[in-house]
């Protein structure tokens, strides 16, 4: 009853955008041949662009609207009835969503989280897979994908496409959508640039993120954060935004500083520096301090290790972001501890959300929060359960990274299908009903708009404090409905 | 035993010849006065010559009576007329001195104390040769005479008369027992008057046998030895049963002259003695002349020393003796105590030749030392004892590679910092405070009150369960623990568990940095090996008199055992100490991990290197390292100098004495663990548990983070 519902809903809403996209497109394919040629020019071209993708076995339906297209000049601008030709093949589509992931090959164990996903979907929903879902696996390379792509376009029909899981794929699926008119739902978080009319990005977005640490940081009064990154991080978008949002507001950053986490001289060496340990200028200090040292293991008789005499830390910043996983974190604040650097507090992202971060306890990193687009595992949208250590705030092992997974393959899901409800758009006009799609309700993730207005998806933030033992909630931040204190202090 | 009728001897026919001498002179007297013309004389009454020969005999018989009062008023000034016969009681009552002889558990001779070397042999085992030989050459009329000998007094005297001195004895045998128990060795008259009076006091109270047995076995013989038996085993090496007759001459060539004949120090001179002893037999008729040419031509080997002491267990039996001091208090060499010891004596020879075989790692180990100082020898030295941990008897000990080289027990007295061989006792201390093997740390620097330990090969940026932590033998998580229980606790808790030296209240003491001996170790390690239950070692069982009386006996096992550890907890650390073998720092020694269990201990630049272990019935500890504290450099450990030397040890040891497997404790559980996150992982390692503590979670995020490099990179993919 409440599908039915909603999907009622959906038709009604839709219904005006429905009327005033075909105005336009009807507008666009007039016979005006000027109007034509710039359409074959930047469409049908790519249609058959990507028809040359298909395999050399893959069979275009004799009946497909896209067929007459394959035989098309630009010159066929100026002949009647060629505008309809395109038109039609633009408009119609099977209101299938097609998936495509990489189920094999390498890295094929988040493909295979994703395909599971996709049947826990289906199976909530009662579907039989091919009816609305079809998928095709890309291996995750770009060849594969732009043939599975010609294929579920040409061959299938498919209404809205969903993929590029990862950032290897997601450009040219981004890039075939907008040439193709195709709707398309990224998997992934939105790169930097323009916005794309015809993609949009299922991925947390960083900037969120990062927003909700630089407000917590305004919040403390903290003004000064010195930013700490692993090697090879693939965090610099939400470093960079981090950055630019600090300084925005006044606070002085440093770094990012680079270390090898395989490498513990080089953190060693990092935080030395960091906290001015090794500093020329202390060389006075450090002597006395030797001199100290020596008198004393000489009173107990011991031999005396120049090396056990460490200066006390100089800290000159009041917090630190790690933009890096728990376990590093924690090997960082063990190095902390060791050169006496205790309770500072550090910033972290979702990475660290881990039951290993606390347990076995730190006392060096209570205090500390980190981000998180997650709430309560326990509180999870479209049914999705996963195993929690220590009630709701940390899902067990890898569930953490399958969940992540789960949760945007179903609100992409989600937000597809419910643009294919209700009457029928042309392709190129599923968009609109993307961009217009509401979340589900009763969890986090509900709001009026699955997608911001630069089709980024918008995802609450939450801020966790660090505690002995314990992680909870300190802040939510819902994009449209703004921060939320908690009265949370325990989960 | 009578003497027949011998040869005469050299001595005999000197004598012979002077007595024709006299012969000859008194036939002279007679023909210048014949007796026929005697009563002539005397019947000549009134006569000046009858005067003149009277007179002349008066006067000589004055000068008789006076000499004779001269002497008796001499005898009495000199208390030889009054020789008190109790004086003798020193010789009749005597009891012959005894060595305080050292038995192994089985009951096999393995040292002896002494101050003058005894070695006791009854007259019915002397062999005869040697009595013979002895009789041949000191007293051939010992069994006719009746303490005193007048054809030898003659002898000696007329002698004395030529050198105008006293220059030869020609004292029996009893007079040389009398000479040596009871007068001074100077040669005067006085002193041969009173030894004729007391050897002849003597043989009244005694007989031949017992008079000859005395004498055989009293008497000085060089080398330390006292006794014909002491002496063949300090000229020869072996008991005097074995001796045969021509080294039984060179003993009985020994009594007229010690030093001048002692094999060690004149072998020539000794060797012209044994010839002669070996010709006065023949001149005896107790040895026949080809006899004779056969013994004097064989070679005589001489053994320096005996080597009792230091043939099997020279380290174990000091210790034995100064144990046996303290408890019997004084001096117990000569005492003739019997003691009878922990000690297997061929599982002690089966370590010395593990110690001897290893030579090879010791001198690689030598040519790794740094930082010699100029002059200081490049030695590393080991130390080693084997437990039997449900008695605590000591079953063998090796204080050192070289006893002649060093007398220095290092099993008892080299004061060493244990290292990681010490973490056990945390380990219990962590177990027993609810910590289990699967709680994980994350390995990195600690630091506490500025004490800084490093992890062995700097090993950071890991993580491990607390049973990984042990068998890999990582210091840091140790050091937590520690801090987290208080180092106070741990220490409380190795002094029950068998240490005896002070221990640093400091944090370093976690570490095995507060220094002990092997024995301490070992007793330690006893303490898990029983199960939980205190052991004290042990090295003497019983101490008897020479009689059999039971001087010391060692002390019962308590009816109610002293448990240190629970059982279980107890298991647990055993298993982790098996754990070390199948997994840790002893993986080299994989297979051990079946029916052993230990811990290796390396200090700072492997200056100590210990490796401290247990089967089901046995506890054993390897230390090795220098004297001076030596640093090692390049692959030098516990692993590879002490480890390896365990291992020989134990696999000895097992043989003589195998055991069943470690016992199972009710209670217990043993699953599949991960060994690095602690989660339940059917591809991980077994780890024991108390039944209810056991881990629950079948995930880890770390796993995920070491399974991808990553956790939750969906935003980076």
């Amino acid at each position: 009853m409440p599908v039915r519902f909603m999907l009622l809903l959906l038709a009604c809403l839709s219904w005006p955008l429905r009327a005033q996209t075909n105005a336009e497109e009807q507008s666009a394919v007039s016979n005006d041949s000027e109007l034509c040629s710039k359409l074959f020019a930047k469409t049908v071209v790519a249609y058959q662009d990507l028809h040359r993708k298909l395999p050399p076995n893959a069979i275009v339906p004799a009946n497909s609207p896209l067929a007459p297209l394959l035989g098309l000049h630009a010159e066929d601008c100026g002949q009647p009835g060629t505008m309809e030709l395109i038109e039609k093949a633009l408009t119609t589509h099977n209101g299938k969503v097609a998936l495509l992931l990489p189920f094999s090959k390498m890295p094929k164990s988040a493909g295979q989280d994703v395909l599971r996903s996709v049947h826990e979907w289906m199976q909530s929903k009662g579907l039989v897979p091919g009816r609305l879902i079809i998928w095709r696996d890309t291996e995750g390379n770009r060849e594969k994908l732009e043939r599975q792509l010609a294929h579920v376009i040409w061959v299938q029909g498919a209404s809205i496409v969903i993929g590029g899981l990862f950032q290897n794929e997601a450009p040219f699926l981004t890039q075939w959508a907008d040439r193709l008119r195709v709707p398309a739902i990224i998997l992934n978080r939105r790169p930097e640039g323009p916005a794309s009319k015809y993609t949009f990005y299922m991925g947390p977005d960083y900037r969120l993120l990062a927003s909700g640490l630089t407000r917590y940081a305004l919040g403390r009064n903290i003004k000064r954060v010195a930013i700490m990154a692993p090697q090879f991080s693939h965090d610099e978008a939400l470093i960079a935004a981090f950055r630019a949002q600090a300084q925005h507001l006044r606070i002085q950053v440093t770094g990012p500083l680079i270390y090898n986490p395989a490498d513990y001289s080089s953190i060693d060496g990092l935080l030395r520096k960091l906290f001015h340990i090794d500093d020329e200028s202390r060389n006075e200090e450090l002597l006395e301090l030797v001199n100290k040292g020596k008198e004393a293991a000489e009173q107990l008789g011991v031999p005396f290790d120049a090396k056990s005499i460490v200066l006390p830390p100089v800290i000159d910043v009041d917090a630190i972001l790690i933009a890096d996983h728990f376990k590093n974190v924690r090997h960082l604040s063990k190095s902390m501890a060791f050169y006496g650097v205790k309770r500072l507090p550090l910033l972290g992202i979702p990475k660290w959300r881990a039951f290993e971060l606390i347990e076995p306890a730190d006392e060096n990193l209570v205090g500390s929060v980190f981000v998180d687009y997650l709430g309560s595992y326990k509180q999870l949208p479209y049914g999705i359960q996963v195993p929690t250590v220590d009630k709701e705030y940390f899902a067990e092992g890898p569930a953490a990274g399958s969940v992540d997974l789960r949760l945007v393959v179903h609100h992409a899901l989600f937000s597809a299908l419910q643009a294919l409800g209700g009457p029928r758009s042309p392709r190129y006009a599923l968009y609109k009903k993307l961009e217009t799609s509401a979340g589900p309700r009763e969890s986090f993730l509900s709001g009026p708009q699955i997608f911001r207005a630069d089709h980024s998806a918008n995802w609450p933030t939450f801020l966790f404090g660090v505690g002995s033992g314990s992680i909870s909630v300190l802040q939510v931040w819902n994009p449209l409905t703004g921060p939320t204190r908690t009265s949370s202090s325990r989960p | 035993m009578k003497n027949p009728r011998k040869p005469k001897n050299l001595l005999h026919v000197r004598s012979q010849k002077l007595w024709q001498r006299l012969k000859s002179a008194y036939s002279e007297l007679r023909n210048r006065f014949p007796s026929d013309r005697l009563p002539a004389w005397l019947a000549l009454r009134g006569s000046d010559r009858r005067k003149r020969v009277l007179m002349v005999l008066g006067a000589l018989g004055l000068v008789m009576l006076g000499t004779l009062m001269w002497m008796a008023l001499w005898l009495q000034q000199t208390g030889v007329l009054h020789l008190d016969e109790s004086r003798l009681t020193v010789i009749i009552d005597y009891k012959h001195s005894d060595n305080s002889l050292v038995f192994d558990r089985n009951g096999e001779k393995i040292g002896e104390f002494f101050s003058d070397y005894h070695v006791f042999v009854p007259f019915d085992k002397i062999p005869k040769p040697l009595i013979e030989a002895v009789l041949a050459v000191e007293d051939r009329h010992f069994f006719e005479h009746y303490g005193i000998d007048l054809r030898g007094i003659m002898r000696a005297f007329l002698a004395s008369m030529r050198s105008r001195g006293f220059t030869q004895g020609g004292s029996t045998i009893t007079q040389q027992v009398v000479r040596n128990f009871l007068l001074s060795p100077e040669k005067t008259f006085e002193r041969k008057i009173k030894e004729a009076i007391l050897a002849i006091q003597l043989e009244r109270h005694l007989t031949k046998e017992k008079i000859l047995e005395i004498y055989l076995n009293a008497l000085f013989l060089g080398q330390g030895a006292y006794g014909v038996g002491a002496a063949a085993e300090r000229h020869f090496g072996k008991p005097l049963q074995e001796l045969e007759t021509h080294e039984l001459a060179l003993i009985a060539g020994l009594f007229q002259s010690p030093s001048r004949y002692n094999p060690h120090k004149a072998p020539d001179q000794a060797k012209r003695r044994q010839k002669q002893v070996l010709k006065a037999m023949v001149q005896a008729g107790s040895l026949t002349a080809d006899a004779h040419k056969v013994a004097r031509k064989k070679p005589l080997v001489f053994k320096t020393q005996n080597q009792l002491n230091t043939t099997f267990a020279p380290y174990f039996v000091d210790a034995v003796q100064e144990q046996t001091e303290k408890l019997l208090t004084g001096d117990v060499r000569g005492r003739g105590l019997r003691i009878h010891t922990t000690l297997d004596v061929h599982l002690q020879e089966d370590v010395n030749k593990v110690i001897e075989q290893s030579k090879d790692i010791f001198d690689g180990a030598a040519s790794k030392l740094v930082n010699v100082p100029k002059g200081t020898p490049k030695i590393v030295e080991t130390a080693a004892v084997v437990l039997d941990h449900k008695t605590g008897d000591v079953l063998a000990i090796v204080g050192g590679r070289d006893y002649d080289r060093s007398q220095f027990n290092r099993v008892l007295k080299a004061k060493r910092q244990p290292g990681s061989s010490f973490k056990p006792v945390v380990y219990a201390l962590a177990l027993q405070s609810g910590m289990k093997w699967s709680d994980m740390f994350y390995v990195g620097p600690v630091v506490i009150q500025d004490y800084r330990p490093r992890n062995y090969a700097g090993e950071y940026l890991t993580e491990a369960t607390l049973f990984a932590a042990f068998y890999r033998s990582i210091n840091s998580p140790v050091i937590e623990i520690g801090y987290r229980l208080g180092t106070k606790r741990v220490i409380d808790l190795a002094r029950k568990m068998g240490i005896k030296t002070e221990l640093k209240n400091q944090a370093g003491t976690l570490l095995g940095g507060s220094e002990v001996t092997p024995m301490d170790m070992a007793s330690l390690y006893a303490t898990i090996g029983n199960g939980g239950v205190q052991v004290d070692p042990r090295m003497i069982l019983k101490i008897t008199d020479r009689d059999g009386t039971v001087l010391y006996s060692a002390p019962q096992p308590p009816k109610k055992p002293k448990r240190i550890l629970p059982e279980q907890i107890n298991y647990l650390l055993t298993d982790a100490m098996r754990g070390v073998f199948k997994y840790g720092t002893a993986s080299q020694f994989g297979e051990m991990g079946a029916y052993a269990g230990g811990k290796t201990g390396t200090t700072d630049e492997a200056k100590d290197n210990w490796f401290c272990g247990i089967t089901p019935n046995l506890t054993a500890v390897v230390w090795v390292g220098t004297d001076n504290n030596l640093a090692f450099s390049g692959t030098v450990a516990a692993n590879t100098l002490a480890l390896p030397i365990w291992a020989k040890i134990v696999h000895k040891a097992r043989k003589r004495y195998p055991a069943d497997e470690f016992v199972v404790p009710e209670g217990i559980k043993t699953l599949k663990v991960n060994p690095h996150f602690g989660h339940l992982d059917p591809s991980g390692i077994d780890m024991s548990f108390i039944e209810g503590r056991e881990p629950k979670r079948m995930e880890s995020a770390l796993s995920v983070v070491r399974e991808t490099g990553n956790f939750r990179d969906f935003l980076d993919r």
